[in-house]
């Protein structure tokens, strides 16, 4: 037993987490702000000294909060934002066009900011935003077929901030290393996005502006991904980015410059030794990207199987070519290790734009769209009008849980999945959804109550979870409360439940829930009653 | 209020911060699974510790009291989390655990290659019951006692110590570990 607890207590001990020294310290900032803003007595104080009488060296602490001695407003209100939590925390989910956006962009990020420390941490905070406001972007035109122009405006104007601090800290970054990680990277991503951007655009969403961004940015021009390796051979030591791109021969020069790679150098990066700082670098952006792409497969559950599969392959291929790069490096073949990181880099940034397309719901579709496969299995949820009909059971923030019905013998839901029978939604409603009773007059979010019937009517993709999630164009409410289910008398399956798996097939994660309790064969052809706007 | 007095207060206080912010982490990091908001829940329990002093508490064990302030707040977010949809809290992890060019992540090279045992007990954590989890985490990663945590959790010594061994077991079976 004692071994056991020793056992376990070493196992936790090593693998806990550690904070950064920024994280640490960027906490410490805010938490010294809270203090300013509250202060003690001196009785007070006297105890504080008693309690915290050990011996602790004394540190100047002073010189760290001498930009922050007076707050101002701005930075007091954006605080207390932060410390009550609330507001901020919302405002975190927001996207462009919701009220709360410019608290996330203005306020929370760049209060990160703020406590970043050097160089290269802004870098990469600054490119990680940029492909944030990307990332939004694509959610918001996935559910928004039409942006607004102020909406696509204010996007275009906070990505180019971002990449202009990009740009601005990447410059302060002396180790070649570092620069081209988080260059490598932030490519990688831009690819990436163009790649999404491409997508949605072939889907009719509005998005040049966005690519137009994007392509701006990108100093070279992405080359068909194959062919660039026959490229790379001949110009590899002119610069890295030739590998996954054809330089564009104007900026060949520049590129080399703002790659941080010295001219002079790079001509004698014929040498193993030269290619050594690059091919680290490329291994750790090779990793993030590789990080990223795992964590966007866990965000992308219920996806098609077919699809998945691909870009999973690809990430293990990314993975191997990833720890052969390693052993290249640990060989000290520095020139390979450099271009296998590069494929792995490659690999991982293809399964993760797979992933990102499907996580927005726009994996390419294989065969026809009626898959007419047990729920849980959704196909790439297309943008379709869809309605569903049923009672609030939860509303939070700026949604509401729609769903058919609570399991028998459930009063109230209270978060667990097996709470919920049949279709289940957690519908986003904004300032644009319309909000009427029966007799089409008008009403507002606060009139909505938990057990109260409604209809819902939206457009855009649903996203494959259980509840799925997506925005109300309309919401009707209607006469009907909801009545708690004694037993085993579940409701006949509605016509436009089916209709949901089998055709929109947005129901991704039910595991069998709804259709354990229908009994219905899904593939059969059913009459969906889809009210299309035609506005759309 | 006396200004020099408010100083010294402070760096009093950041002191403690120094010392026990990277164990209120790991602690609330082993109890809710989520790096940022294990870091918020850090934050925040400091900032409440001093809400408290301000207010006149007299605080005989910090570090006890830190722990008692962080479990109440821990237990307060699973209220919250439940609350939120599975998108908000999927968006959450996005925004979270999104790890590409993540300023805090410096080692991904490292992570890539040494999770696997991190993902091990991370998972079998995770399994735990809530009440379970919380007597394993406080007695093997925090070292404190079985009396401390009784405490600071409010249960008895005895229903602790039955929480920490039945833990102790099923970690055991999560984990694979033989009977030793």
């Amino acid at each position: 037993m004692d071994n056991l607890i020793k056992t376990i207590k070493d196992l936790f001990q090593r693998t806990a987490p550690t904070l950064s020294k920024d994280e640490k310290e960027s906490i410490r900032n805010m938490l010294s702000e809270t203090i300013d803003l509250s202060p003690v007595s001196s009785a007070q104080a006297k105890r504080l000294d008693d309690v915290s009488r050990s011996a602790y060296k004394t540190r100047t602490v002073r010189s760290l909060f001498v930009a922050y001695i007076r707050p101002m407003p701005a930075l007091a209100v954006a605080l207390a934002l932060i410390l009550t939590g609330g507001t901020s925390v919302a405002a975190q989910q927001s996207l462009p066009g919701d009220v709360l956006y410019p608290v996330k962009t203005n306020v929370n990020e760049e209060i990160a900011g703020w406590f970043s420390v050097s160089a290269e941490a802004d870098a990469k905070r600054a490119s990680m935003l940029a492909e944030r406001r990307l990332q939004e972007a694509e959610q918001v035109a996935v559910i928004d077929s039409e942006l607004s122009t102020e909406t696509r405006s204010g996007i275009s104007v906070a990505f180019a901030k971002q990449v202009e601090r990009y740009q601005q800290e990447l410059e302060q970054i002396e180790d070649e290393e570092t620069t081209v990680e988080i260059r490598s990277g932030f490519e990688a991503a831009l690819e990436s996005h163009d790649r999404v951007l491409a997508r949605l655009e072939s889907t009719g969403r509005d998005v040049a502006q966005l690519r137009a961004d994007v392509a701006s940015v990108m100093p070279v021009r992405v080359a068909a991904s194959l062919g660039a390796e026959a490229a790379t051979e001949s110009t590899e030591n002119k610069s890295e980015m030739s590998t996954m791109s054809t330089m564009r021969a104007e900026s060949d020069a520049d590129q080399a410059v703002s790659d941080g790679v010295d001219v002079k150098t790079s001509s004698r990066a014929g040498s193993e030794a030269g290619f050594e700082a690059r091919a680290r670098g490329k291994i750790k952006a090779a990793a993030n990207v590789i990080a990223s792409a795992e964590s966007t497969l866990k965000r992308v559950n219920g996806s098609r199987d077919d699809v998945e599969a691909e870009a999973k392959t690809r990430l293990k291929e990314a993975r191997e070519l990833f720890l052969e790069a390693r052993g290249g490096l640990d060989g000290g073949e520095y020139r390979k290790a450099f271009h296998v990181a590069e494929s792995a880099l490659r690999a991982a940034n293809d399964a993760r734009t797979s992933f990102e397309l499907t996580k927005l719901g726009l994996s390419v579709s294989v065969g026809n769209g009626s898959s007419g496969s047990s729920a849980g299995q959704g196909a790439g949820g297309g943008v379709e009008q869809d309605w569903v009909e049923g009672f609030i059971f939860a509303i939070s923030e700026n949604r509401i849980l729609v769903a058919e019905s609570l399991a028998s013998g459930v009063k109230e839901y209270t978060g667990e999945l097996g709470e919920l029978r049949g279709t289940a939604v957690w519908y986003a409603v904004s300032s644009d959804t319309e909000i009427t009773d029966q007799d089409g007059r008008e009403m507002t979010f606060v009139d909505l109550d938990t057990h109260v019937g409604v209809e819902v009517y939206s457009s855009g993709p649903m996203a494959e979870s259980y509840p799925a999630q997506g925005g109300a164009d309309r919401i009707v409410v209607t006469d009907e409360q909801y009545k708690v289910q004694s037993n085993a008398n579940l409701p006949e399956v509605s016509p436009y439940e089916q209709g949901l798996e089998s055709e929109a097939g947005v129901n991704a994660g039910v595991e069998g829930e709804s259709s354990e309790g229908s009994g219905v064969d899904l593939s059969t052809e059913v009459e969906v009653d889809v009210r299309l706007d035609t506005s759309l | 209020m006396n200004t020099d007095d408010q100083q010294r207060a402070k760096e009093q206080f950041l002191k403690v911060y120094d010392e026990y912010a990277d164990a209120i982490f790991k602690h609330c990091y082993f109890r809710v699974s989520d790096r940022e908001l294990a870091k918020d829940l850090m934050h925040d329990t400091f900032a409440r510790t001093w809400k408290s002093i301000t207010k006149g508490n007299d605080i005989k064990n910090m570090r006890a009291f830190l722990y008692r302030v962080a479990h109440n707040l821990i237990v307060d977010s699973y209220g919250k989390k439940k609350e939120m949809s599975l998108d908000q809290q999927r968006d959450e992890n996005e925004e979270n655990t999104n790890p590409i060019f993540d300023p805090a992540d410096t080692d991904a090279v490292e992570r890539i290659e040494g999770n696997a045992e991190r993902d091990r007990v991370r998972a079998a954590v995770d399994q735990l019951d809530e009440k379970y989890r919380t007597a394993v985490t406080m007695r093997f990663l925090d070292q404190l006692s079985p009396t401390e945590i009784a405490r600071i959790t409010g249960e008895s010594e005895n229903v602790i110590s039955v929480r920490v061994n039945r833990g102790l077991g099923q970690l055991r079976t999560l984990l694979g570990i033989e009977k030793i």
